[in-house]
Formats: structure tokens, C-alpha cells, sequence
């Protein structure tokens, strides 16, 4: 048992991966919905990618996580593509008390959808 | 001997061997000593610099950045978002503003930090009776602060789409023809990404921020990987 247990650790060490810890931000199929869509855009890609979106944020507050940067925001933007201003407004500023580092960017996206 | 002595000589050896001369293992912080002296948070990924042929690389490329830089603990612009204000401005390919002054970005996104991101390959290679996909990238991370640089990657990833030339010449070279056709560059960028991204050091949103500074890293790094 003890030789297989050094084997490990000198692989370990030599192949430089460092221990990434328990999973600490949600992102589903994100990259993959966002590429159907850019590759064939449209109304059923675009609903596709919307849903994912709000199912990382389901997913994110179910498992505890923070919502991974620009997805609120990016939700915002395609609810402001569909005219509806309320809820492109509402995701702006979740995006901004999620991250302090939005808060520029999102105060001038707020004040062009008014 | 005994039997582990001998695989732990036979691992060293082959270690040894396997190092070009002036392969070095260095900390994070020795290899990248300013993210850890700036530290910055705020990642604007502005459109990539397309030097390949491929007129949609940029465009579809865009789709797989934002998760692995924000994994590694950034805050990324959102890309989606930040792409569609570029290019209200006129601007579609990175190489436009890659003149700008970084500061300028900082007072238009309240960014830390610019990822230029160069395509230098998003090719189809066809030989004889084989062929394969490849994806090239180079990283640039600018400070908006200084404008110096704190990260830089380069990473080349190579899937080879070669029929199997057991089953003869001409079943070999459509065998080629159709997995070559079929082979997305997507996952390929995707794993380009991934490998230079591993070497980043962490930031603020990631539970070991800060705590990485002596893992160590291969300098010059394994720029070039293929997957047969």
C-alpha cells in the first residue's frame, strides 16, 4: 500500500496539479447554449440560451454559490433585445450587488434602457 | 532493487529525459510576479485578434472564455454585452483598439485588466492520407492601471482527424475527409483555454485566492499539445 501511496505523491508533486477544491461557481451548459446560438441564431437558440441562464441562477442560490459573473447581466441584455425594460433593469442591478466591480457598466447600461 | 526503488528510478529517468534543457519550474509568483503585486479582479475580454483565416473564429471563440477565466476567480465583463458596445463603435476585431491606451478602459468599464486574445490559428490541415485541427491562441493580460503586462500564455492545440490507414488509401482518405469536416473548433479552443488558464493565478472569487504563490509552474510552459 505504502509504495503506491509515494508513486502518487512524487505524480502528484511532478505533474504540478494543485488541488482545485470543491466546486465554487455553477455554470451548467452555458458555453454550450451560447455557441448553439452564435452558430445558429434565433428565436429556438435564443429561448434555449435564456432558459440555461436562468437555470444557472436556480441552480447557483439552490447550491449556495454565487451567480457567476455576467450571467444576470447577460439575462438583462436579452430581456432589453426583447423591449422589455423592467426585467433588463431588475437583472442589471442584480449583477451590480453581486459584484461591486459591475456596478460602472451596469449604471450605464440602467440609464440607456430608461 | 526493490520493485517501487526501480519505478522510482525508472520515473526519475524518464523525468529527466523528458525536460528540454531550459525547462525551469518556477512559483506562480516568480513566473507572474505582477498579478500578484496588481492583484486585479476586473477582466475586460475585449473581441479577439483574428490572424487566422476564419472570418466567424472571433465570434464563436467568444463563446468560451468567460467561464473558465471566471472559474479561476475573476470578474469577467460580461462578454455578450461588452461584444454588442464594441461593436456599436464599429469595432469587430481586437486588433482596432489593441492601440488604445489600457486606462482608457478603465474609466469606460471600471476594468482592472484587458485579455487580448490573439487567434493565430483556427485551422484545417489536410495531408496525404491524414489530417487534423488545430487551434492556436496567445494571451495577453494588460494592466489598465500601468499598462504592463501580467499574464502571458501562448497554447496550441492540435486534434488529429487522420482516417486509420489500416482500412486502405481511399477508405483512409474519406474517413479523413468526413472527421475533419465534422471536427468542431470549439472544443479545441475550449482546451486551449483550459491548459494556459490552469497556469493563472487565482483571484478574488476563487476559495485558494492568494494561497497559490508557490505552486510551482513549467517555464517556458507546454505550449503545443496534441491529442491522437
Amino acid at each position: 500500500m505504502k509504495p503506491m501511496i509515494v508513486i502518487f505523491f512524487i505524480a502528484f508533486v511532478i505533474s504540478g496539479c494543485a488541488a482545485t477544491g470543491p466546486q465554487h461557481m455553477y455554470w451548467g451548459k452555458y458555453s454550450n447554449t451560447l455557441y448553439e446560438l452564435k452558430k445558429s441564431p434565433g428565436e429556438k437558440a435564443t429561448r434555449a440560451h435564456m432558459e440555461e441562464l436562468r437555470e444557472i441562477i436556480d441552480k447557483s442560490k439552490e447550491k449556495n454559490l454565487r451567480v457567476p459573473p455576467g450571467v444576470y447581466a447577460e439575462l438583462g441584455q436579452f430581456y432589453q433585445m426583447r423591449n422589455e425594460s423592467g426585467k433588463a433593469v431588475e437583472y442589471y442591478r442584480l449583477e451590480a450587488e453581486t459584484y461591486p466591480e459591475a456596478q460602472q457598466l451596469m449604471s450605464r447600461l440602467i440609464s440607456q434602457s430608461k | 532493487m526493490s520493485k517501487l526503488k526501480q519505478i522510482i528510478a525508472l520515473f526519475a529517468i524518464s523525468t529527466l529525459l523528458g525536460c528540454a534543457p531550459n525547462v525551469q519550474y518556477l512559483t506562480k509568483r516568480q513566473a507572474y510576479p505582477n498579478m500578484y503585486e496588481e492583484k486585479p479582479v476586473a477582466v475586460l475580454v475585449v473581441p479577439a485578434i483574428n490572424q487566422s483565416t476564419a472570418a466567424d473564429a472571433p465570434d464563436l471563440y467568444a463563446s468560451t472564455i468567460a467561464e473558465p477565466l471566471a472559474v479561476a476567480g475573476y470578474y469577467v465583463f460580461p462578454i455578450e454585452v461588452t461584444t454588442r458596445i464594441f461593436r456599436n463603435e464599429g469595432i469587430h476585431d481586437g486588433a482596432q483598439i489593441s492601440k488604445v491606451k489600457p486606462e482608457k478602459f478603465r474609466e469606460m468599464f471600471g476594468a482592472d485588466a484587458v485579455m487580448f486574445v490573439n487567434i493565430e490559428e483556427w485551422d484545417t490541415n489536410y495531408y496525404v492520407i491524414g489530417g487534423n485541427v488545430t487551434v492556436a491562441l496567445k494571451f495577453n493580460l494588460v494592466s489598465t492601471h500601468t499598462g504592463a503586462t501580467l499574464w502571458q500564455e501562448y497554447r496550441r492545440q492540435v486534434i488529429n482527424t487522420s482516417g486509420n490507414s489500416n482500412s486502405g488509401i481511399l477508405a483512409a482518405m474519406i474517413e479523413t475527409a468526413i472527421k475533419t469536416a465534422m471536427q468542431d473548433y470549439v472544443p479545441v479552443a475550449r482546451i486551449a483555454n483550459n491548459t494556459a488558464i490552469a497556469v493563472l493565478p487565482f483571484g478574488k472569487y476563487h476559495p485558494l485566492t492568494g494561497q497559490d504563490s508557490e505552486y510551482k509552474t513549467r517555464v517556458p510552459a507546454d505550449t503545443t499539445t496534441s491529442q491522437y
